[in-house]
């Protein structure tokens, strides 16, 4: 009887800890979540939701069927030559920009950068979804910039969802 | 044993709700299942679509997003979208996460963060439906409620599907509606198509069945047939202090998106 009721205070003790931890680890979570809210909770939700009944495969057919995609490209870079983003986020395409679960970059170099008293910290083309504290919104020849600290960061979107990439500073 | 009692007559009640088999629908399951009545409305409301040339949308949503693996969290919108054919439109998106305006002028496409104050504009096709998809193949921008524009753009959608019931007649806003469930491929959807000389749909959602948590998006739209519909309203006109940015392509996106562990 004794060891019976040992036993259930231990798996009782368990479940406890067990529940303690699951709400924990939900509320962590649900809390980023709310706080990614504005923009910054892309990294966070995973947002597979679809709302059109189409695939991918029948819009791309659509497309290249009409050469929709081609044929803009270029015009698409002239129009924006003062910013060609493409070429900015493709700079660094092998970056690793690894994300925490609350969706911040953690990127290996900050620390390095920030140890060694390195001016730009951030490498070039990492992109993140949302801007750390403390950062100065700033246009320069027509180009929307926000500058935190040493780094500057680039806003553009993807898709709908305006995020951020290091650009270097405009000349 | 109380417990087991009471389960039981929880399933009994459960199984009562769900009333007599014979009233059920025959889709659940049966691909290739293709309900005439089905496919009959859906016919007539795209037919329907394609002779309206002006309208506007209003419409209420709530999507799915996922946190830690499998809990879904809704997020709501109200939409506004006036379309006139073949190569205007202008959308306004209000949700939880961010404020949008779209602008299609027959040329260019806009797309402006109300709340961050950023714009930005890459020229498009010629036509709304060619817009629409350039814009999602290339940039992964979803225009609300595209699917209705596509339709009344003439595109045929019983290509992709795989199974179609008649559920049977439901009220929206107090409107008889067909309601129709639909199976393709890689998504089920459902539509609740107004019964009377303006087949138009008033709802919609759609099941995303790639993911295990089967996230939905729901929407209820009212439509304007004869909306006031103003030259201005479809170009941009930047605020003041509005910076311009740019549009990442898709490729790029998808690997930000896949950051992630």
């Amino acid at each position: 009887m004794n060891v019976r009721r040992a036993v259930m205070r231990r798996i009782r003790t368990g479940v406890v800890l067990a529940a303690v931890f699951v709400m924990a680890s939900a509320s962590t979570s649900v809390d980023a979540q709310r706080r990614g809210g504005g923009g910054g909770g892309a990294q966070v939700n995973r947002n597979v939701t679809r709302t059109s009944v189409r695939s991918d495969q029948t819009v791309n057919r659509n497309v290249n069927a009409n050469r929709d995609i081609d044929r803009n490209v270029n015009r698409d870079v002239d129009v924006n030559r003062n910013i060609d983003v493409d070429r900015d986020i493709n700079v660094d395409r092998d970056i690793d920009v690894d994300y925490d679960r609350w969706g911040h970059p953690v990127a290996r170099g900050v620390a390095a950068g920030v140890a060694a008293g390195v001016a730009t910290s951030i490498a070039l083309g990492t992109r993140v979804a949302v801007l750390p504290a403390g950062c100065t919104s700033i246009i320069a020849g027509g180009v929307a910039y926000s500058q935190c600290d040493s780094t500057w960061y680039q806003p553009y979107y993807s898709g709908t969802t305006v995020q951020y990439v290091v650009v270097n500073p405009p000349q | 044993m109380k417990q087991i009692v009471l389960m039981l007559s929880l399933c009994a009640a459960t199984t009562l709700a769900q009333g007599p088999p014979a009233e059920r629908p025959d889709v659940a399951g049966h691909d290739g299942g293709v309900d005439e009545r089905a496919i009959a409305s859906l016919t007539k409301m795209t037919d329907f679509l394609k002779t309206v040339q002006t309208f506007s949308i209003d419409s209420e949503s709530s999507k799915d997003e996922i946190v830690d693996t499998d809990m879904k969290i809704q997020k709501m919108a109200t939409s506004e979208i006036t379309v006139r054919r073949p190569d205007r439109f202008h959308a306004q998106v209000r949700s939880d996460d961010r404020d949008l305006d779209f602008f299609y002028d027959g040329q260019t496409l806009t797309v402006f963060s109300v709340r961050q104050n950023h714009y930005a504009t890459t020229p498009v096709p010629p036509t709304i439906a060619r817009t629409l998809d350039a814009a999602r193949a290339r940039y992964g921008i979803d225009i609300p409620l595209a699917d209705f524009l596509q339709m009344a753009a003439g595109e045929d959608f019983r290509s992709s599907i795989t199974g179609a019931g008649y559920i049977g007649t439901s009220r929206i806003d107090g409107v008889e509606c067909d309601h129709l469930a639909i199976r393709q491929a890689d998504v089920d959807w459902q539509v609740w198509i107004e019964k009377d000389q303006t087949p138009v749909p008033r709802r919609l959602v759609v099941t995303t069945k790639a993911e295990p948590t089967q996230p939905q998006f729901v929407a209820t739209l009212t439509w304007n047939l004869s909306p006031q519909i103003n030259e201005k309203q479809f170009t941009f006109t930047p605020p003041p202090n509005a910076s311009r940015i740019m549009f990442a392509r898709k490729k790029a996106a998808e690997e930000t998106s896949g950051g992630r562990p």
